[in-house]
């Protein structure tokens, strides 16, 4: 065993004691309410992990029972759940090798035929939660896990099911930044709609654009300055009641997200399809999105940041570097799969939009 | 039942779907009424393609699928676009898919007319409402 037994909790003791197959390699207890251990299934002969939490003596443990309900590809399987105790519960699941979306997103830089792939992947997920009529209420890029090149959804702590009289389920107080307009307010509510906006959201950050997840980043000046004399004041409650209702109204009026910030090489036709899912008239379900997905996707220059530059992958054939040497931006280009790159005078020459738009024109990009 | 009927012409497939009897039916997702492969797709492109199509199949409750049936040679029976489109359809389909000929479409078609309360009114659509008619019970 690669961790200290004897440094553990006493509940993941317990639970190591009832798995003497699983050799643990790593303790994660970063999360709200519970530990995660990750490591290998001497039998199972894989990589696993071992998520145990707590919950109410009184609470339905209902979390490996929805997640054993659904087989779908994009949907984290669990292999077997048992019971501590009154208060503890843990279920195995398979481990993903490259963790959660939002540590990849921090560490790596994706292309956009990737960005593509993850977003409609995770609304093919989601399709098969609200098929059993269930909204996991709490999508975010932390909740969704990434094994090779496969997006799963995870977390389903804040799952519920969907009313058949109403069509809606109880709004979830998880993560403001990602709540839908309809989950704030007197008589905050969930639907179907309510998860494709978080996917929305989701899909913005695969494309490029932050979302701080400090939320005084998103105050304007003046808000600041209030925001500054309440701090002053010493009402810690005041201050996170103002930020919240700072961020609630961004929500409302669908100005969370900065459109002027997605990376100028996503094509308009995607960030419409973006827009649309997280403000004005909304997509009513994952399958309206996918629709506009899959036609904005055709055909997808496959632009990657890499460093300082920027790199188009295997367009009919060829790959380019854009990168700025100077003042100037500078274009190189090789046949895909070859190693040296070639400057292009032609195409080189002047800031990095305009030597976009001209290599735009050149190849035919849309 | 709920019933889609699709047209297949080209790499275009025009959805149409219906839940209902032939009595009494209204039309569903119709903002779900055209997916297209682009030509040469790459397995990328068939992924997301597959991933709508299975979708909206699943968020619509489809339970049966008419297809246009195509002519073996000459006219009408399609070029390598349309073989691809089909052969995905069929493979990746959720629920049952029936191909359906022409001229029973326009036979249904002559027959119950009066039935056909809420066709659309384009040419393409209105075929594509035509076969999921005839998936109706």
């Amino acid at each position: 065993m690669a961790i200290d037994a004897a440094t553990l909790p006493p509940d993941v003791s317990s639970v190591l004691d009832q798995f003497p197959d699983f050799d643990a390699a790593e303790f994660i207890d970063s999360g709200a309410n519970g530990y995660v251990l990750t490591g290998m299934h001497a039998k199972l002969k894989r990589q696993v992990a071992l998520k145990i939490y707590y919950h109410e003596e009184s609470e339905i443990d209902q979390e490996p029972t929805l997640i054993a309900a659904i087989s779908h590809e994009n949907v984290l399987r669990v292999h077997d759940a048992r019971s501590l105790s009154e208060t503890c519960s843990f279920f195995m699941t398979p481990c993903a090798n490259y963790g959660d979306l939002g540590s990849h997103l921090r560490k790596y830089s994706i292309s956009t035929v990737f960005a593509h792939q993850l977003l409609t992947q995770l609304l093919s997920g989601l399709t098969a939660l609200h098929e059993s009529r269930l909204v996991h209420r709490d999508i975010k890029p932390e909740n969704l896990l990434v094994h090779d090149e496969t997006l799963l959804i995870a977390d389903f702590g804040s799952v519920r099911r969907v009313s058949d009289d109403t069509g809606v389920a109880p709004a979830s107080r998880h993560s403001i930044l990602y709540r839908p307009p309809e989950a704030i307010g007197d008589s905050p509510y969930f639907d179907f709609s309510s998860d494709t906006y978080q996917a929305g959201l989701v899909g913005c950050q695969l494309f490029g654009v932050k979302l701080d997840s400090n939320l005084e980043a998103h105050l304007t000046q003046p808000q600041l300055v209030k925001l500054a004399r309440l701090k002053a004041a010493g009402d810690q409650f005041e201050v996170s009641k103002y930020v919240d209702s700072c961020i609630e109204r961004r929500i409302h009026s669908g100005t969370l997200v900065d459109w002027r910030k997605v990376p100028f090489f996503v094509p308009k036709s995607l960030v419409r399809c973006l827009k649309r899912a997280v403000c004005g008239a909304r997509y009513g379900s994952c399958s309206e999105f996918l629709f506009e997905l899959q036609r904005a996707g055709a055909g997808l220059p496959n632009w990657i940041v890499d460093g300082e530059s920027l790199v188009l992958r295997d367009w009919h054939g060829r790959d380019y570097l854009l990168s700025i040497e100077g003042d100037d931006a500078v274009v190189r280009k090789r046949s895909t799969g070859k190693k040296r790159f070639i400057q292009d005078n032609q195409l080189s020459g002047g800031g990095l939009p305009v030597v976009y738009s001209r290599l735009r024109r050149q190849l035919g990009i849309g | 039942m709920v019933s889609m009927g699709i047209l297949l012409k080209g790499s275009v497939a025009r959805l149409v779907t219906l839940s209902g009897t032939r009595e009494g039916h209204v039309l569903v997702g119709e903002r779900q009424h055209k997916l297209e492969l682009p030509h040469n797709p790459t397995q990328a492109e068939v992924d997301v393609f597959v991933r709508a199509f299975k979708a909206c199949c699943s968020d619509l409750s489809v339970d049966v699928i008419s297809i246009n049936k195509r002519a073996t040679s000459g006219q009408g029976a399609g070029g390598p676009s349309t073989f691809l489109t089909e052969g995905i359809l069929l493979a990746t389909s959720p629920c049952p898919v029936a191909s359906v000929h022409s001229a029973t479409v326009r036979a249904t078609h002559r027959r119950f007319a009066d039935l056909e309360r809420v066709r659309p009114t384009t040419n393409e659509l209105g075929i594509a409402y035509d076969l999921a008619f005839e998936g109706l019970k």
